[in-house]
């Protein structure tokens, strides 16, 4: 009889200065793996800031760094965490009900098996400065937003709604937007922390902590402001394809996913004692759907086009110096195919891959690229064919399979009759399908995209 | 071109077996089903644990729950979830359980029905990482054809009996049997 394959396994041991690690446990150290950043921390400074909400943070850049940390079996998707962390308020962390919340919602996340131990922080945290910040007082909702297309887009259609009702917080730490003084005055314009790992060379990239990340730091900010719901800006196929096609032995991706957003639900509740509800407006639209509403809404000036939608480091794409968007990766053909189906159109300049008319993967390039891979072919070869299957599914054998486990339990995490759900299923699938087609035939019957999918359908 | 890209394909080696029958016309579709059936069982082995489909059994067989409440066997079954925590395979098993049981299905026929659908499931996503593999080491035809015939032969496949198989004591390994000669080749 074969042997259960084991999880990898790691212990990880959150530390503040001076205080030693646990013996056989990695060390997490406060101030040099995880960092704060004062001035974005104050950002997070309103009247209703309290310890529990840097913890949050803290366990937030913990499991980041778990994550990023211990890279994952090629043929066991699953890994064993064990942390300990150090909290303000550790009877609270330590209860059922909210140590439960996190670990549901981490395993559903990650596919991984997470294990918390917290005990008391031995020096507790400086609270925030609170001097100049500016807080609304009648917030409904906040939004993360980043570089990318969805949250630019769907940032301004609901402030064309909300108004100053709506409150963005910023999930990256970049700030290139924004002025030094404004950043003195208006909430949550940068992560305030980052984690910085021991070795920065054999790090896991699936990255799905990152749905956690965000989750945390626009649910803290939520409480901060008092706001009753997060708006969760990925369309639909962003937010469910990838939990719908998972590929080999990996895990489905629910980063963006309503199922995940319940369970991080509950687990604010249970911590802050603060119902909160994730919203998802754009969840039944494609991409292409929600750029063509952010266009006829604000104009031509909306500047989707400064965006940013590829993964890939700046390094690898980068043409006689220039950064640009690779073109090819899952992101980016997701990108092409909605600005396309938008009725929209960008220079060839924006990606290196100029061309996905080209007759041959490597003729696509910029003629000055240098980098090219063999991981990047795999990268155009996987993506086009997640889009290719998200647009056939609707005609497989595998369907019917597929509607009746997925879409039961996004009826429930979103409380809509599964009927409603089918019907709204459908059609975005539809809709995914008709622009995937207009697109692909626009690229010409020699296109290497067509020539890797016109007899793969 | 390779002749054989199911001797790249980074999977065990059941998964390499199933491709290389998906590839070859030679095999006809019930050898290509027995293949994945014997794949999804080295899975299933390899990374469900034998507490959880303990768990699951006697839930559907309505442990501590003699009226069958959904309710009950719903809670039990997030309960269970911890069981299967860091194993794809296990989190699907539940996540079917959880389905079955809403659709008010108990019993030992809906237990197998929720292993055979999570295998299905698994199957399917295998598929997808064939077919990708195939176009980069092939060419598009040879990857539609492997990936049609390998999706028809686990969508074919009864998810009752399926599971039946996968709770059963493991398989004898079935070693693919060579087509060699005149009278070696599709069945008829």
């Amino acid at each position: 009889m074969k042997k259960l394959s084991p999880l990898k396994e790691m212990a990880v041991d959150v530390v503040e200065s001076g205080v030693r690690p646990r013996k056989g446990m990695l060390p997490c150290h406060l101030g040099k793996n995880i960092n704060f950043d004062l001035e974005a921390l104050a950002s997070f400074s309103s009247q209703k800031w309290q310890p529990r909400v840097y913890d949050a943070l803290v366990v937030a850049a913990a499991v980041e760094f778990c994550d990023r940390t211990l890279t994952r079996s090629t043929m066991n998707w699953g890994r064993r965490f064990v942390v300990r962390i150090p909290v303000h308020d550790h009877e609270k962390w330590s209860e059922n009900a909210v140590t439960g919340a996190l670990v549901e919602a981490l395993n559903l996340l990650t596919g991984d098996a997470w294990h918390f131990e917290f005990h008391a922080l031995k020096a507790p945290a400086e609270p925030p400065v609170q001097d100049h910040m500016q807080f609304p007082s009648n917030a409904e909702a906040v939004i993360a937003y980043s570089d990318g297309m969805d949250s630019r887009a769907v940032a301004e259609l609901e402030s064309k709604r909300l108004g100053k009702r709506l409150v963005r917080v910023r999930v990256g730490s970049k700030q290139h937007d924004i002025s030094r003084k404004e950043r003195l005055k208006i909430p949550f314009t940068a992560l305030p922390y980052s984690v910085k790992l021991d070795d920065r060379k054999n790090t896991e990239t699936s990255a799905r902590s990152r749905g956690f990340k965000f989750a945390v730091v626009s649910a803290m900010a939520a409480y901060l402001v008092d706001a009753p719901a997060t708006i969760v800006p990925e369309s639909g196929q962003g937010a469910l394809a990838p939990a719908l096609l998972p590929v080999g032995h990996g895990y489905e991706d629910y980063r963006n996913h309503p199922v995940f957003a319940k369970l991080m639900e509950r687990f604010v509740n249970a911590l802050l004692d603060y119902p909160i509800q994730f919203q998802f407006p754009r969840l039944w639209k494609t991409k292409g759907e929600t750029l063509r509403e952010f266009v006829e809404t604000c104009g031509d000036g909306a500047g989707w086009a400064t965006t940013r939608s590829c993964w890939q480091q700046s390094r690898q794409t980068a043409v006689l110096g220039s950064r640009r968007q690779c073109g090819i990766c899952a992101a980016c053909i997701l990108r092409r195919l909605s600005v396309h189906a938008a009725g929209l159109n960008e220079a060839p300049e924006t990606y290196v891959w100029e061309s996905l008319s080209a007759t041959d993967f490597e003729a696509g390039a910029a003629k000055d690229f240098s980098r090219q891979t063999q991981a990047l072919r795999e990268y155009a070869i996987a993506g086009v064919l997640h889009f290719e299957h998200l647009s056939s599914i609707r005609e497989s054998t595998q369907y019917e399979l597929i509607k009746r486990l997925r879409t039961n339990e996004l009826a429930r995490a979103l409380a809509e009759t599964p009927q409603t759900v089918a019907e709204n299923f459908d059609r975005l699938l539809q809709q995914h399908a008709m622009e995937w087609s207009a697109f692909t035939n626009d690229l010409g019957p020699e296109s290497f995209v067509r020539k890797w999918i016109d007899h793969a359908s | 071109m390779s002749d054989g890209p199911h001797r790249s394909l980074p999977m065990r080696k059941p998964w390499k077996d199933l491709a290389m029958r998906g590839d070859k016309a030679a095999y006809s579709a019930s050898e290509v089903a027995e293949a994945a059936t014997n794949a999804l069982a080295s899975d299933f082995k390899m990374e469900v644990s034998w507490e959880l489909t303990q768990e699951l059994k006697s839930i559907f067989s309505g442990r501590d729950n003699s009226l069958m409440l959904p309710e009950i066997a719903l809670a039990q079954l997030n309960e269970a979830n911890a069981l299967a925590a860091g194993s794809v395979f296990g989190r699907n098993v539940v996540a079917c359980s959880i389905e079955l049981i809403h659709e008010g299905k108990f019993g030992s026929d809906a237990f197998h029905e929720a292993v055979g659908l999570a295998a299905k499931m698994r199957g399917l996503a295998t598929v997808r990482s064939v077919e990708e593999h195939y176009l980069r080491e092939s060419n598009h035809r040879r990857a539609d054809h492997v990936s049609t015939r390998i999706s028809d032969a686990i969508c074919g496949l009864s998810e009752n009996q399926l599971g039946l198989i996968l709770l059963g004591p493991a398989p004898v390994s079935q070693r693919s049997r060579k087509m060699t000669g005149l009278d070696a080749g599709v069945s008829l």
